[in-house]
């Protein structure tokens, strides 16, 4: 019994470590946002967030941020300059990469703080761009922001699986034709012209017209 | 229901088989010219009867030329890369026998006539020194168990001959201190002494020599055992006759050769070019040092361009006058070949780095002089803004006076016969190098990887001028592949009427990393003052939206550091460009990176501002960027669908393909396709291709992508084909922006397709408005151009009833039908390249295709709807118009004299 239990216990910590191992494939577990407010003046961190991309393919985010940040945010918004967001995704083995992206500032303001930040990730799941997108792309009523609150979505994408030739389904439908002129044969053995004459007859007729018509043919 | 569809087949099956050429239009618009490559080795035809030379080159070609000519009179192609490398040739009376490959080696036998195959056999081999033939027998120097071995094969047949033999390691120290010369190894030991062995008997002894060096080469071809041995840049000649080491001093640095004259005498012939226009030859007996006086000459052409001469092979006979006469092949530096007689002149010249094409751009002609008159008098300030247009009424009446005083003296010439006509045999002259009508003669310019520019009459063929880039500059490297690179811009169309066109050349330093620009007129290969070497290394141009004063589209040039530099500098534009976005991607380490520059209108002091990253994990190459062509138009926006609704097109004009290449331990190797928006820097779509590898190609045109990838799991060659569409509803319909534009990504339609054969090259047509559909020019290996429309790759090909009009149901195996082929009978080898330019005819492409041929043609994707055919009877028309008019105003006499009568009754 003991023994069982024992080797029930190895089994149990194989397919654990086995599980561990395929799983941590350097999985994502934290994200790291720096924004840029002065445009030249470097980034300043804003928002951290825990990433589990084995329970989910997105994550909302929370931040407030403070009021001077606010007004140089709005400040950008009015010149028309560009929000940089520096994004670093870190891995559960401490790998750190950072990205960046932007979009325009007054963009950031005009959809009142919800921005939406697309993680692209490649066939083994590691990231290798980010993109960032506001919910509203106006860049009116600046004025009326009546909120201090950054929400943030984030969104992983991973790529699709390429095309490939679709033979099997050519070759059914092959199939069921031979096997729909097969059955045609047997229901009625008229013969060609009995059968068809109603396309051969045109067709002719077509052929007589377009061989008058044609005077190379009458020399 | 099926015979339906059978119909539909056969019907559709009528459509697309127009593409043929009729027998009397072959060669009419196009043409191939068949070259060999570098030439490595080479032996002429003792036989004066058959008057031929034997050339095997480095593009593994084995072909026979005839000496009168040059003329290709056979050739054949081995295998591709260094499995077909061929490294010895043997002439014998009847065969020549090469020898290829590296570790399997293939000795194959030629028939000197026709080049037919007489025999083949194959021997397995490792670390092998040498190779070399003696008393017609093989010898394989290798080492093998710190021992050199030299085994024997009888080369017709392949058995193993009796004799091997064994020598000290010692004898061979490295290839660059060693040197093998008919037989006999060559090596500076320890003490920078010159030994001699010979290899061919058993118990041979090294012959010391008492000469010191630090460099040694062999002289190609010799008879007997010669070497080059330099000395602190000090060349002289070593060579052993009888077992005795004889040294002979040369006076100048010069390409030697060696031929056995008669029994014990020997003919050494050296050649030179100390400039570029001047050939210098000498002729003495090796021996005793008697000059020849009927071998030495000096020639100077003004039309050659001679870098580097070496001679390869000699035939030399005595004439009647009891003179020696020698014909000798001449290789150059810019792998030219040609074939001088000496005494006497260069007959004939190949330029074979043709065959090694790096970048080429078919440049549009200028305007004659008296269109250009015309133009600048009607011209207004948007359409030529590089000269001034007096607008005042007096001024623009003496212009109108002159410049049809200057059309009716052109007329008068004409007429008498003055000037001939621009149709008549002198193309390629100055006179004729103008636009033509319908945009259809262009010039092609061509930079070769041996460092020269071709400027090619597109219409002949003819090269009308070639610039060597030796003593500008190299050209820079891709990481990833290793090929040549050197990026081309045309700063200056010739739409500008007082300014001559300029293209500009990135190339590198011979020193250092840093850029050197070469500006250039593409029309006539003139270059003033072309040469500016940069302070920094380039790694990424952009033409700006506007132009400077001078008429010249100005480049912003990033340097390594990311800083932005404007090229030319110091000339202000001529108005304020939008802020402007670059990216820039490195192939190794998989960084893009994307910038935006906002240029000041002074073309002064300005910086970059880096705006977007990504960054692909660390195996990840980036193998190709795809952008669609900076000329193409999309005449329509959308695709009608059978309900009449209208599923718009996702048109970005800022998005470019990456295709990234990582190696996968399931999948062998993942092949990634994104689409990437290079100003916002978003990827709007990936999609990965697993156990994909090389031969990889893809295309980008309007809304659609093709990926063409050998699939190591089917082996075969597939195209993966996507297209973009918005949808119903058109987005981003008022004004596109990139920045800030819609989330919604557009969807993607993908099918996949098989191509029964292997892709060298694949380009899609363009033409100038773009209402003409595409094809997709395929060059396979077989040597086939194939035109493919690209509704057989439409990815909405109907699997089961066709949805939409003229849809063609889908079928995974792409047609290759012998009369899609463009190039009928003419078989391109090795293609590296197509390159597809628009003529000003909207049905017209110019499709000019580029490897160890040249091939130049043109298309028609959808019929030559705009032009008249050749055979367009005019007499007919015109009788018939003029014979409807007269009755038309005979009957209408007739007809209201017959109302008069009728008024009358």
């Amino acid at each position: 019994m003991t023994s069982f239990k024992l080797l029930v216990c190895l089994f149990c910590i194989v397919i654990s470590d086995f599980c561990i191992s395929d799983s941590s494939y350097d999985s994502i577990s934290n994200i790291y946002l720096e924004h840029e407010l002065i445009p030249g003046a470097g980034f300043i961190k804003y928002n951290s967030i825990v990433v589990n991309l084995e329970t989910r393919n997105d994550v909302i985010s929370e931040t407030i941020i403070n009021d001077s940040d606010l007004k140089l945010l709005k400040e950008l918004a009015f010149n028309n300059e560009l929000y940089r967001l520096k994004v670093t995704v870190k891995t559960l083995s401490g790998k750190e990469t950072s990205f960046l992206t932007f979009t325009k500032a007054c963009l950031i303001i005009g959809s009142k703080f919800n921005d939406i930040l697309t993680l692209h990730l490649d066939h083994l799941d590691s990231p290798f761009a980010v993109n960032l997108a506001t919910t509203f792309s106006n860049c009116n009523n600046l004025h009326d922001l009546s909120t201090n609150k950054f929400t943030t979505t984030v969104f992983f994408r991973r790529p699709e699986s390429s095309p490939v030739p679709d033979t099997a389904t050519y070759i059914q439908k092959m199939e069921r034709e031979r096997e729909a002129r097969e059955k045609g044969k047997s229901n009625n053995n008229k013969s060609m012209l009995g059968k068809y004459w109603m396309y051969i007859l045109p067709l002719v007729i077509f052929m007589m017209i377009a061989g008058a018509s044609n005077p190379e043919t009458r020399q | 229901m099926t015979f339906k569809l059978v119909i539909i087949v056969l019907l559709f099956s009528f459509i697309f088989v127009t593409n043929g050429l009729y027998e009397d239009q072959a060669g009419k618009f196009d043409w191939k010219q068949n070259y060999i490559g570098e030439v490595k080795f080479s032996s002429i035809d003792v036989d004066v009867k058959t008057k031929r030379l034997y050339v095997a080159t480095k593009k593994n070609v084995v072909a026979s030329l005839a000496i009168d000519t040059g003329d290709i009179i056979w050739r054949q192609i081995l295998e591709k890369g260094s499995d077909g490398s061929i490294e010895l040739i043997h002439p014998t009376k009847s065969k020549i026998i090469t020898l290829s490959g590296i570790n399997i080696v293939k000795i194959r036998g030629w028939d000197v006539n026709d080049g037919y195959l007489h025999f083949e056999w194959s021997l397995e081999t490792t670390n092998v020194l040498y190779w070399f033939v003696f008393n017609g027998l093989l010898h394989n120097v290798y080492s093998s168990n710190g021992l050199i071995v030299v085994d024997t094969y009888y080369i017709e047949t392949g058995v193993k001959g009796k004799a091997t033999y064994t020598f000290p390691a010692h004898w061979f120290n490295g290839f660059d201190r060693c040197a093998l010369s008919s037989g006999s190894l060559a090596c500076f030991d320890t003490a920078n002494k010159l030994n001699i062995g010979s290899l061919t008997n058993a118990n041979t002894q090294l012959l010391k020599v008492d000469t010191n060096g630090d460099q040694i080469k062999a002289i190609p071809g010799s008879p007997i055992p010669a070497f080059i041995v330099t000395n602190k840049n000090v060349e002289k000649l070593v060579y052993t006759k009888e077992n005795k080491v004889h040294i002979r001093s040369l006076k100048s640095r010069a390409s030697l050769f060696i031929y056995t004259y008669m029994a014990d005498r020997h003919i050494l012939l050296q050649i030179s070019s100390p400039t570029q226009e001047t050939i210098i030859t000498e002729g003495s007996i090796l021996e005793d040092a008697t000059v020849i006086e009927s071998l030495s000459s000096k020639e100077t052409k003004k039309t050659m361009k001679i870098s580097n001469p070496s001679i390869s092979s000699v035939f030399c006979g005595r004439s009647k006058a009891n003179t020696v006469n020698c014909v000798a092949l001449v290789t150059t530096l810019d792998q030219s070949l040609m074939l001088l007689k000496m005494p006497g002149t260069i007959k004939w010249h190949r330029e074979e780095s043709l065959t090694s094409i790096i970048n080429v751009e078919l440049i549009d002609l200028p305007v004659s002089d008296i269109e250009a008159a015309i133009e600048k008098e009607f011209g207004n300030k948007d359409s030529f803004l590089d000269h001034n247009v007096t607008t005042g009424a007096f001024s623009m009446f003496v212009h109108r006076v002159f410049s049809q005083f200057q059309q009716l003296r052109t007329l008068i010439a004409t007429v008498l016969g003055i000037i001939e006509t621009p149709s008549s045999e002198t193309i390629g002259t100055k006179s004729n190098l103008v636009r033509d009508q319908f945009g259809l003669h262009k010039i092609i310019v061509a930079v070769t990887s041996a460092g020269k520019i071709f400027g090619i009459d597109n219409l002949s063929g003819e090269i009308l001028w070639s610039v060597l880039l030796c003593g500008i500059g190299q050209f820079y490297e891709n990481k990833v592949d290793g090929l040549q690179l050197v990026p081309m811009y045309l700063i200056r169309n010739s739409k500008h009427l007082s300014f001559s066109p300029m293209s500009t050349l990135f190339l590198k330093n011979e020193d250092s990393e840093n850029t050197v620009l070469f500006t250039f007129n593409p029309i006539n290969g003139e270059s003033k003052n072309g040469v500016q070497q940069l302070p920094y290394k380039v790694v990424q141009a952009v033409p700006l939206p506007v132009l400077n004063t001078d008429s010249v589209r100005s480049l912003v040039l990033f340097d390594s550091t990311y800083t932005p530099h404007l090229y030319p500098s110091n000339v202000p534009l001529s108005s304020k460009p939008p802020p402007i976005y670059i990216y820039i991607a490195n192939s190794t380490n998989g960084l893009i990176q994307g910038f935006t520059v906002d240029v000041p209108i002074s073309g002064e002091k300005f910086s970059a501002k880096e705006v977007w990253k990504t960054q692909f994990n660390k195996p990840t190459h980036i193998i190709a960027i795809g952008s669609r062509d900076a000329m193409e138009h999309i005449h329509s926006q959308g695709r009608v669908l059978s309900d009449r609704s209208v599923l718009y097109k996702y048109i970005n004009p800022n998005m470019v393909a990456i295709l990234t290449l990582a190696p996968d331990t399931m999948h062998k190797s993942v092949l990634t396709l994104h689409l990437l928006d290079a100003v916002s820097g978003i990827i709007i779509y990936s999609v990965v291709h697993k156990r994909a590898s090389h031969p990889i190609h893809l295309v980008h045109s309007e809304n659609w992508l093709l990926c063409s990838y050998y699939n190591d799991k089917t082996r075969r060659t597939e195209i993966a084909s996507y297209e973009l569409y918005n949808g119903n509803q058109q987005s981003n319909s008022t004004e596109f922006s990139s920045v800030g534009g819609s989330l919604i990504p557009p969807i993607v339609e993908k099918q996949a397709y098989i191509l029964p054969g292997f892709l060298q090259a694949m380009k899609p047509t363009i033409t100038e408005k773009g209402i003409t559909s595409k094809h997709i020019l395929m060059a396979t290996t077989t040597g086939h151009l194939l035109e493919m429309p690209w509704s057989f790759l439409d990815p909405r090909r109907p699997l089961g009833e066709p949805k939409e009009e003229g849809a063609i149901p889908y079928i995974p195996e792409l047609p290759m039908s012998s009369e899609s082929m463009i190039n009928y009978n003419k078989s391109l080898m090795r293609v590296d390249g197509i390159y597809t330019t628009p003529s000003s005819l909207e049905s017209t492409c110019l499709v000019f295709v580029y490897g160890l041929d040249l091939f130049y043609t043109r298309v028609a994707p959808s019929k030559t709807f705009d032009v008249l055919k050749e055979d367009f009877d005019y007499l007919v028309i015109i009788i018939v118009t003029t014979v409807l008019l007269i009755s038309a105003y005979v009957t209408k006499n007739l007809a209201s004299q017959k109302a008069l009568k009728q008024a009358w009754k």
